[in-house]
């Protein structure tokens, strides 16, 4: 899991490529919320198990 | 008779179907909250042109002054298309209805209205900022569910006997199960899309929600047809096989051990009604889940991405900042989540190479008190804003059909449980949804 500073740091460059502006007092949803997403990104990656599975250009069931 | 059959053989008219919805929405819409437009006019006009039809002799179709009302990302000619937002407010009118509304209505249906819903589509519990909460009609200090909160509680208060949705991540399937009434997500591509504002692109189902499963089922059909303004609308293949005996399990594993004992009793009691004793272990769907919730936010944000470096005060703060995060989130997150997927879909087709149906609860716990944001469930304590879609995230995820079919009889907040197919076998659900409903198991739970 990513210390505050880490997320702030990730926020921050991100931010500024994209061109948004955090709203005053968001800082902390923000984190909180990239900080779920993340998680759950390793959850992804883990079930991988080192493998690069294909992925359809346009999705069908 | 039922009141389509009447209608059609001119023993009522549409226009008194009208009238009597319209007045229903009156008594009981301002205390849930589930209109944001009524459309009296379009729908007394539209009611006189099928009497006269009628009247001539000719058959409308099989919703014959059926009246419904659509989740607000729908276009409907005339009406600025909102999805919920403030954002949107000042857009202009949409120039047409969307193909959905085209197809319910060559099929003989009244829109009557506009229905609330979640910003964007992004949540589960219809506590929209900017136009009020909708309340559950069953205890108006609970959430309808959401996304489409507004259709659930129009259809479970009796204001209409249909409604059209979106199912994003269980947008369909939460509030019908939390208000208690039929809820289907067909597959992915099987119906069009065109003129509803997207959430997340790849994600993104339409479906109805309805009182009745013959109601919801007409509509289903009526509802299919090619449209080359759907990219994403795919044809199911030919030859599927028919008549088969259903072949039915209950999802098991430590991933649905995590609702509470209702939820585990009921969705017991449909499997022993529909005599099914199997159970299924389904391995990745955590995987499955949590590669839903990246790509969602990450597909979600960027649809919005200029309106959050333009407006982002015009957004409800949670939905912004919510958009912010998915916007931010690092490239390689959203790919292993696109990886993770395929692994899931490959991995959930083979459990189920045996299994036509699976029996899932369709909500963790009942629908929770307004504003809630902590419970505890099987010894943990989660949020329910994110824990109501668990069981409805991994199915729609991987595209496959899912329906949710209120359990009859309850005396408190409804129960339902999702039966689950594979992908173009929304005739299975159906099938097991009939009996559930012939046993007495199955029903709505519609105000009087």
């Amino acid at each position: 899991m990513e210390s505050d500073e880490t997320l702030d740091r990730m926020i921050d460059a991100a931010a500024l490529a994209l061109g948004l502006t955090l709203p005053e007092g968001s800082r902390a949803a923000i984190r909180s919320d990239l900080s779920t997403i993340l998680e759950h990104g390793r959850i992804c990656e883990a079930s991988l198990e080192g493998a690069t599975v294909e992925i359809a250009p346009v999705y069908r069931p | 008779m039922t009141l389509v059959e009447a209608v059609r053989a001119g023993r009522a008219s549409a226009r008194e179907t009208v009238e009597t919805t319209l007045e229903r929405i009156a008594t009981h819409d301002p205390a849930i909250n589930a209109f944001t437009h009524v459309l009296a006019d379009r729908a007394r006009n539209r009611a006189d042109a099928l009497d006269a039809r009628i009247g001539a002799g000719q058959d409308p179709g099989p919703l014959t002054g059926v009246c419904f009302a659509v989740k607000n990302l729908f276009d409907v000619a005339g009406v600025t298309t909102l999805a919920g937002s403030r954002l949107w407010r000042d857009n202009p009118p949409a120039p047409s209805d969307a193909f959905a509304i085209r197809q319910l209505e060559a099929a003989g249906a009244i829109l009557v209205g506009c229905l609330n819903m979640d910003e964007f589509a992004s949540g589960f519990t219809t506590e929209n900022s900017h136009y009020g909460a909708t309340r559950n009609p069953h205890d108006h200090t609970r959430t309808a569910g959401g996304s489409s909160g507004g259709s659930a509680a129009a259809v479970a208060v009796g204001m209409v006997p249909l409604a059209l949705a979106s199912d994003t991540n269980g947008s369909i399937r939460v509030p019908a199960a939390a208000c208690g009434v039929f809820g289907l997500k067909p597959t992915y591509g099987r119906l069009s899309r065109a003129g509803t504002a997207l959430f997340a692109e790849s994600f993104d189902h339409i479906g109805p929600i309805a009182a009745d499963a013959d109601v919801l089922w007409a509509a289903y059909d009526a509802l299919q047809g090619a449209d080359p303004d759907d990219p994403a609308q795919s044809l199911p293949p030919a030859g599927l096989s028919v008549d088969a005996p259903l072949r039915i399990a209950t999802a098991s594993g430590d991933f649905f051990a995590q609702c509470d004992a209702v939820a585990r009793e009921t969705t017991a009691d449909a499997a022993r009604a529909l005599g099914s004793t199997a159970k299924l272990d389904l391995p990745g769907i955590a995987a499955g889940w949590s590669a839903a919730v990246v790509i969602t936010l990450i597909e979600g944000s960027n649809i919005h991405l200029n309106d959050l470096r333009r407006a982002p005060a015009a957004f409800d703060p949670m939905t912004r900042d919510r958009f912010l995060a998915g916007a931010l989130a690092p490239v390689s997150t959203y790919l292993a989540a696109q990886r993770a997927r395929r692994l899931w879909r490959d991995r959930a087709l083979r459990a189920l190479a045996q299994t036509d149906v699976l029996i899932t609860p369709a909500l963790p716990f009942e629908a929770p008190q307004l504003g809630c944001t902590e419970m505890t469930v099987a010894g943990q304590t989660l949020d329910p804003r994110r824990a109501l879609g668990q069981f409805t995230q991994p199915f729609s995820c991987i595209g496959l059909p899912a329906m949710v079919v209120p359990l009859a009889g309850r005396a408190s907040m409804p129960r339902a449980i999702q039966l689950v197919a594979h992908p173009w076998r929304e005739d299975h659900l159906l099938a097991a949804a009939r009996i559930l409903i012939d046993r007495g198991i199955a029903g709505a739970n519609i105000l009087p």
